[in-house]
């Protein structure tokens, strides 16, 4: 298969003289759920930023969906590389939801029929198909997060990238926003979230990426990456507590335990071998 | 920009207040003498104090940007000053019709060099004060010793500490909004204006957010009430009352020199 997102050799060097991303190789492949993780300042946002063209490599090469994003502009990108950023704030400017979900789709030049199709798929995708009259700012944070990520969806990009999607929300906006990304890998989109949610990375991701100091520390399935507790330590992150639980009882438990369900699971088994005992 | 630039020099260490009244006083010299050479004298001077602060290449630089404006008064002094002896006219006499439009004059040519001149020493001052006093320094001078209310003074130095805020926000949202295939592309004013929707809306509800809570935050912090202390209090020291001397010395000898017709040249018609 053809990789959907080659990065070789990636430097970035800010104007400032930050030497933001050093040596940075990346491929991903369609329909890949890879969560990015970081300390702040490690280069995660820095390194997205180079997908659809918004910074551009000091250094190094990066192909998006078969293009050399090197000879295209970022609104040429756009129906190829979605970007959410944190806050929807520095985004919604229109006075009803449906009008900013059709503003990527406008600036594509679709026509009205697509535009409006395009509105319908992308709010029944969010969620959002009552409030498409709505004032944005009427919307509750959560809310107008879905709004951010149908009005980029509406454009049809193959990757998405979705920076800190949970955020400032609580649980349940988390767990939704989540569900959603999910629902979205799942019908075909390639998906990048940068997140410090570890509980989050363990529930979703499938792949996960670790960026320390601008160099990628770890790259791996998330089973192999929350088993190397030690590197990720050396980033102060620390994966979640259930893993972390098995972890300190390595000789019990010897595989990488990611969730509850897993615990109990693992548990179970010993505890049928070693005391002979249906449970 | 300019911005306070850490270095060690005495005329960082100087009071904001002395730096202000050098302000004044470089201001009444260029505005009593109009001979070129004097202006000039002037103009050095301010880059010789420059350079003793240590941000003499950054005073340069800013100069040098000014000459852009100064070569447009000089070119307007020129074109529309048809007193003096006329050196040459931009229409040859011997075109038809408009030979002998806009003559060049002696007059013209002298006080557009002095015009000039003087709008660069007007403000040749902002970018040695700016780069070696802190804007809190600023506001304490003025509400100290100048006593202009608190809260104005406080505007001034929260409107000059918000800029880098709003530019990063602005750079944050466009960058948001080309994400979405937002492009300016040709010279269509309408376009342009069309454009600026999706930047501006964000910014200013953005800004009013910021706006309020600042001032949410300013309040829960005592913000207003009666008595206010300072933690950093500026003293007037030996050296900025020895400059003031300095300052009032040199403006009685000027005015002094002006009266008796040094550094003022004679022009027909002022």
């Amino acid at each position: 298969m053809e990789p959907i997102i080659h990065v070789k050799d990636l430097n970035h060097v800010y104007p400032n003289g930050t030497h933001a991303l050093r040596g940075v190789s990346l491929t991903v492949y369609p329909g890949e759920f890879v969560a990015i993780i970081g300390q702040n300042g490690s280069g995660k946002t820095t390194f997205v930023k180079h997908l659809n063209g918004l910074l551009r490599a000091t250094s190094g090469e990066v192909w998006v969906d078969g293009l050399n994003i090197n000879e295209h502009t970022v609104s040429e990108m756009a129906r190829h590389v979605g970007y959410c950023f944190q806050n929807p704030d520095h985004q919604i400017f229109c006075d009803s939801v449906e009008k900013e979900v059709a503003y990527g789709p406008k600036n594509l030049g679709l026509s009205d029929t697509q535009i409006e199709g395009r509105i319908q798929e992308s709010l029944k995708a969010v969620g959002l198909r009552d409030l498409r009259k709505v004032h944005p700012r009427d919307l509750s944070k959560g809310q107008r997060q879905r709004v951010a990520v149908a009005s980029v969806l509406s454009m049809h990009p193959a990757v998405l990238n979705i920076d800190e999607p949970t955020t400032g929300q609580d649980y349940q906006d988390g767990i939704d926003m989540l569900n959603l990304i999910d629902r979205l890998n799942q019908a075909g989109h390639t998906i990048l979230f940068i997140t410090h949610d570890m509980p989050m990375v363990a529930r979703y991701a499938r792949r996960v990426v670790v960026f320390r100091e601008g160099e990628i520390l770890l790259d791996g399935s998330t089973r192999e990456v929350f088993r190397e507790i030690e590197k990720l330590r050396s980033t102060f992150l620390i994966p979640p507590q259930i893993t972390m639980l098995a972890y300190q009882h390595r000789d019990f438990y010897p595989e990488t335990i990611l969730s509850t369900a897993e615990m109990v699971d693992q548990t179970l088994m010993h505890l049928n071998r070693h005391l002979r005992k249906p449970w | 920009m300019l911005e306070y630039i850490s270095r060690n020099s005495l005329i960082h260490s100087l009071h904001p207040l002395t730096k202000l009244a050098w302000a004044l006083v470089v201001m009444i010299l260029s505005l009593v003498f109009n001979s070129p050479w004097y202006l000039a004298a002037i103009i050095i001077s301010v880059v010789l104090v420059g350079f003793i602060a240590k941000v003499g290449r950054e005073t340069l630089v800013y100069l040098s940007a000014l000459i852009v404006v100064a070569a447009f008064v000089f070119i307007f002094q020129i074109l529309f000053r048809p007193e003096g002896i006329v050196l040459f006219t931009i229409f040859p006499i011997s075109w038809p019709v408009v030979g002998g439009w806009l003559p060049v004059t002696d007059v013209g040519l002298s006080y557009g060099f002095a015009m000039s001149l003087r709008m660069i020493a007007l403000v040749s001052v902002l970018p040695v004060i700016l780069t070696t006093t802190q804007p809190r320094d600023i506001v304490m001078a003025l509400v100290d010793t100048l006593h202009v209310p608190y809260d104005y003074a406080f505007m001034f130095t929260t409107a000059l500490r918000f800029m880098p805020v709003i530019l990063s926000e602005v750079n944050t949202i466009s960058q948001a909004q080309r994400s979405r295939a937002y492009a300016v592309e040709g010279w269509n004013p309408i376009r342009k204006l069309q454009a600026l929707g999706p930047i501006a809306l964000p910014i200013v509800f953005i800004a009013i957010e910021k706006a309020d809570r600042l001032g949410l935050c300013m309040e829960l912090r005592g913000y207003g009430s009666k008595y206010r202390t300072y933690l950093r209090m500026l003293k007037l020291g030996n050296l900025d009352w020895v400059v003031f001397l300095l300052f009032i010395i040199v403006i009685i000898l000027s005015i002094l020199a002006a009266i008796n017709g040094y550094g003022r040249i004679q022009l027909v018609g002022m």
